[in-house]
């Protein structure tokens, strides 16, 4: 199976995918302009309205002081500037960052550990795999909610399971460091199915008669993983370093609902931050400055997809 | 130019213009009131009214539903052609919902709305101008420093309904056991902060490790109630010209030494700070806590007989002093919005609520203190716990001009997240000397912003 | 489109003398799924105990108590039917109102030409680029200007402007053998005509995969509702509901906000169980919302 990561450059290639054998011209190959305009305005207004227009109006109002009472006030650069002396903003940069490290590589080793373990005949593998991909289908906020449970320092059963084995209370609600640990934690149950998936995807492409030819060689089982299952793993390991990085890098549902960014600013991501300094109700309501915090998520965004096509384009058909 | 191009870039084109068009329109500036040009008290004379009004209020207390029903149905009966709709909220995402409906023009006509925030409404112009309505007699009748609360740049947008402020409320039998007799029950002889300090030691030597000896009422947006040991202390918020912050300095590093001591030495539940879920009034009547400082409205709550406070007698006493007595000026006041349809009889009805009669009846199911003169003189006959309702109203009388001028600038809604914000890193861990310089900067930063 | 990797899974030979090491990994595989169902056992767990059980101390894997009392009282004491009805009609309308634009524009993109369609892709593209919280504020405004703040619709239109299923919708249109549109045509039949009749009903796959994920991501959107819909309770989805009036309600009654939890996330959970194997395909493509 060729990586998904093709599919991606292969989509951006227009139209030109899949042709079949040339053809005379006839009423299929007309230029459909009229019809095609039917087809597409739906969609297309929707986009422009809900999406197009609304960065472009993001972009103006970034430049803006406006509240969350309609007072505005024009502030050229300045939300920008004081974005950037702003520590709670790099505070909720570097919680992003941290969250990111931690969610992403341990994700997808676990997930790859698990699809190794789950790959080629076992019993009742279609169960296992339908219950560790099954967390994927509950919601952030859900995800969220019974995070703030799981983990309540005082009645949580995280906090009973440590008692009965003797281990000291952890406050789960009120440090910050364990607050980001069992966010990070509800990330991971939730979110490893995935990368299970992906990888048990991966490994129906390996191929097995090279592993026996290494196994005939001589080889143990960890060489065969670290130098042939591996890198033959490639592409989908690039995948999901793309789509979890994205993921991580816009997390709100399951911050917002287990810990709302708390205690203090340790568990505020960068989209949390932006959320709640232009609609939280205990926040600043500065709807300008939120507009620029967007504009910035937007910037590194771009940042990020555009160094993956750059590190795409090189490393095109691994397999 | 073939005929499928031109259709499809002025397909966009449209569906671009269309948008643009749309959303700009929706674009409000409300940088600040365009007052009517109406004279004062030009139009007080309203006479009867006719249609439908929309009253927004967050859920209160027993007797505060109940006077706002009352009032609604008093309002009918003299008008009755006009139409009072009540609509309670949860206070969480109240001004929020009240924001957005503003800008979307479907708010309340009415709403009611704490001195605190109040700044923030006027200073933007959304609110409906009282000063045609109001004529010069109504305008005298009120407390001075609470009519000025309802007022920006020289004309009225709304009325003051009533007034709160914070004592201590205590559980006799807690007190009794910890060896304390007598508690102040004269103002000129509340707590001074030794004497205060020196009872909660008491309570925390004979108090279990899991109960404290008091809880303060400075959670969420109570926060400002912090300054009130500022004020104590002979400092102030901000500077008189109401554009700088006056934190930093003696009175203030006193005041955040004292307070900060409440949870070096146990005296306050670790979790009693400004961004928690647990309110004062529920520290007390889950028995965690002996003494407790609470609003005047919460009064009735403590003393409901099935769901009020179970731990025997209880009483109040008076807000400690330093070099002053001081308290904090809370309260709210009922103003209507810019927008409404129908002016006349928004301010029909506003003009209704601070009727001495209705003000009396409210303030007394309701357990709060009256903002017209002719009431504040008079002993308001309380529904619930008189007695207890005596040392609020006397505490009332420490409010201080100062206190009340700091507390209605129009930007007091952001000096209030900021000591939301500082308070809270100040409660958990930062030195005296770095907490009083933050605040002082977040002050300053609010308040010229 | 790749061949489903749910149930198939190429077999690696047969393991001879590993006798061992399979009973192994069948031990690892029970614990590693048992850790990762536990949760959501703990949630059910929860959902059907009494208050007075959940805040004793002590560790109880099963209710000593067995109550329904935690799905009654959420229902008394707020709209919660309410929010589950608004959550279904925002979904319902959401995925029907995305998916027609999908499929129209998808083919559109496939097997339409016109001057300026790659350019077009181009741009709707990259849309998907676009991280919600970049536009969040405009659209506040935009919904208050197009007069549908304050009710479902500032909800359903900008959910609605989905871009990923006219990705997935071209990519499945792209394999529709050409010659059978042309014949379609050659009979008479307008080009709308020859998408309804012959290439519709061969997308059944397609539409699955597109209504299960529309649905889902729309029953479980919480970003944009949370601002839409925020301020008045009667309009709560239920994710909103949750976060927004049950976690401060009941700060103590946990049971009560598990009880509604389990019953949002049923549905899901159920149309996963039944179609597995369409989510699986989606959710690979999508990176998952």
């Amino acid at each position: 199976m060729t990586g998904a990561a093709e599919r991606i450059g292969g989509a951006t290639a227009g139209g030109a995918v899949r042709r079949g054998p040339r053809r005379t011209a006839g009423p299929f190959r007309a230029s459909s302009g009229a019809v095609a305009t039917a087809f597409l305005v739906p969609n297309v207004v929707l986009i422009v309205v809900f999406t197009l227009l609304p960065l472009v109006y993001a972009l103006v109002i970034s430049f803006q002081d406006l509240d969350s009472l309609g007072g505005t006030k024009w502030a050229g650069l300045g939300n920008y500037a004081e974005l950037l002396a702003d520590p709670v903003f790099w505070q909720s940069a570097a919680n992003t960052g941290v969250f990111t490290l931690f969610t992403v590589p341990v994700g997808m080793a676990i997930g790859l550990g698990i699809a190794v373990l789950l790959n080629g005949v076992l019993p009742g593998r279609a169960v296992f795999r339908t219950i560790i991909f099954l967390p994927l289908v509950v919601s952030g906020v859900a995800t969220g909610v019974l995070g703030a449970w799981m983990f309540d320092q005082n009645n949580g059963f995280i906090d009973k399971f440590l008692h009965v084995l003797g281990l000291p209370q952890v406050q789960w609600q009120s440090s910050g460091g364990w607050a980001m640990t069992a966010v990070i934690l509800m990330t991971l149950w939730q979110r490893i199915g995935f990368d299970m998936l992906i990888y048990l995807a991966g490994l129906q492409g390996v191929d097995p008669a090279v592993q026996e030819a290494a196994t005939t060689d001589g080889a143990s089982g960890w060489q065969r993983f670290r130098l042939i299952t591996f890198p033959l793993l490639g592409p989908s390991t690039f995948f999901l370093l793309v789509m979890n990085l994205i993921y991580s890098f816009q997390v709100f549902d399951t911050v917002w609902a287990m810990t709302r960014g708390g205690p203090g600013y340790g568990t505020t991501t960068i989209v949390s931050y932006a959320y709640r300094v232009a609609f939280d109700e205990h926040g600043p309501q500065l709807l300008g400055y939120g507009a620029a915090v967007g504009i910035v998520i937007y910037l590194v965004t771009l940042l990020i997809t555009g160094l993956q096509w750059r590190f795409n384009a090189g490393r095109d058909q691994a397999d | 130019m073939p005929p499928s191009q031109l259709t499809r870039r002025s397909l966009l084109t449209g569906a671009f213009g269309v948008a643009a068009a749309t959303a700009l329109s929706g674009c409000v500036a409300n940088n600040g009131p365009v007052p009517s040009t109406a004279a004062a008290g030009s139009k007080a004379d309203i006479g009867e009214v006719e249609g439908t009004l929309r009253f927004a209020f967050w859920g209160g207390s027993d007797g505060e539903n109940t006077g706002f029903a009352r009032v609604k149905k008093a309002f009918e009966t003299r008008h009755p052609k006009a139409t009072v709709e009540l609509q309670t909220l949860p206070y969480d995402g109240f001004f929020s919902g009240i924001d957005r409906g503003i800008l979307s023009r479907t708010a309340p006509d009415v709403f009611r709305v704490d001195y605190t925030s109040i700044g923030k409404y006027t200073s933007h112009g959304v609110l409906l101008d009282m000063t045609p309505y109001l004529s010069a007699t109504e305008s005298e009748g009120f407390l001075p420093a609470l009519y000025d609360a309802v007022r920006f740049e020289g004309r009225t947008y709304g009325v003051p309904h009533q007034t709160d402020t914070s004592a201590i409320a205590f559980s006799r039998t807690a007190l009794d056991e910890a060896g304390i007799g007598a508690v102040p029950d004269r103002l000129e002889d509340a707590w001074t902060w030794e004497e205060f300090a020196a009872v909660s030691t008491k309570l925390r030597k004979t108090l279990p490790d899991d109960k404290y000896p008091f809880a303060y009422d400075w959670t969420a947006a109570g926060a400002y109630r912090w300054a009130s040991f500022l004020y104590q202390a002979g400092g102030s918020l901000l500077t008189p010209s109401l554009r700088r912050s006056a934190v930093d300095g003696d009175p203030g590093r006193k005041a955040m030494a004292f307070t900060q001591r409440f949870f070096d030495e146990r005296w306050v539940p670790a979790n009693n700070t400004i961004k928690t879920t647990v309110y004062s009034d529920n520290f007390f009547l889950n028995q965690t806590v002996a003494m407790t400082f609470i609003g005047d409205f919460l009064v009735p709550e403590l003393a409901d007989t099935a769901n009020g406070y179970q731990g025997g007698e209880w009483a109040t006493t008076y807000m400690p002093r330093d070099r002053a007595a001081a308290s904090d000026l809370g309260g709210n006041a009922i103003v209507a919005t810019r927008d409404t349809a129908n002016p006349e009889l928004a301010a029909a009805f506003l003009k209704f609520l601070v009727e001495e009669d209705q003000m009396r009846d409210f303030c007394q199911r309701a357990n709060e203190l009256p903002t017209l003169r002719s009431l504040a003189s008079t002993d308001l006959d309380y529904a619930v716990r008189p007695d207890v309702m005596d040392v609020f109203t006397q505490q009332a009388t420490t409010i201080t001009e100062t206190a009340v001028r700091e507390t209605v600038v129009p930007g007091f809604a952001s000096v209030n997240t900021a000591l939301q914000d500082q308070l809270e890193l100040a409660f958990h861990g930062r030195n005296t000397d770095a907490a009083v310089r933050a605040i002082d900067a977040a002050v300053d930063a609010a308040v010229s912003a | 489109m790749t061949s489903s990797t749910w149930d198939t899974g190429a077999a690696a030979p047969p393991r001879k003398r590993h006798g061992r090491l399979l009973w192994l990994r069948i031990a690892v595989a029970v614990i590693v799924t048992i850790v990762m169902a536990f949760p959501l056992y703990w949630m059910l767990l929860t959902a059907f105990s009494t208050r007075g059980d959940l805040y004793a101390p002590g560790l109880q894997l099963w209710p000593a108590h067995f109550t329904f009392q935690n799905f009654v009282r959420p229902f008394q004491e707020f709209p919660v039917w309410r929010w589950f009805g608004n959550s279904l009609v925002v979904a319902v309308v959401v995925t029907v109102i995305t998916v027609v634009c999908n499929l129209l524009a998808g083919y559109a993109f496939a097997k339409l030409r016109f001057r300026g369609r790659n350019a077009l892709f181009l741009v709707l593209l990259s849309t998907l680029m676009i991280p919600p919280q970049a536009i969040i504020v405009p659209q506040f405004f935009i919904s208050i200007g197009l007069h549908l703040y304050g009710g479902l619709w500032a909800v359903i239109l900008p959910e609605a402007a989905a871009i990923f299923g006219v990705f997935l919708a071209r990519q499945f249109f792209l394999a529709v053998p050409d010659e059978l549109i042309e014949a379609a045509q050659l009979d008479g039949a307008g080009r709308f005509r020859a998408f309804v009749s012959v290439v519709l009903p061969l997308c059944r796959p397609l539409l699955a995969v597109l209504v299960l994920l529309t649905f889902m991501g729309e029953w479980n959107a919480f970003g944009w509702p949370l601002v839409a819909l925020s301020g008045n309770q009667d309009l709560f989805t239920v994710p909103i509901g949750i976060v927004g009036t049950l976690q401060g309600q009941y700060t103590s009654d946990y049971g009560a906000i598990m009880a509604v939890n389990l019953l949002m996330i049923l549905p899901i959970v159920a149309l996963f169980l039944a179609f597995q194997r369409h989510f699986v395909e989606g959710l690979s493509r999508s990176g998952l919302r």
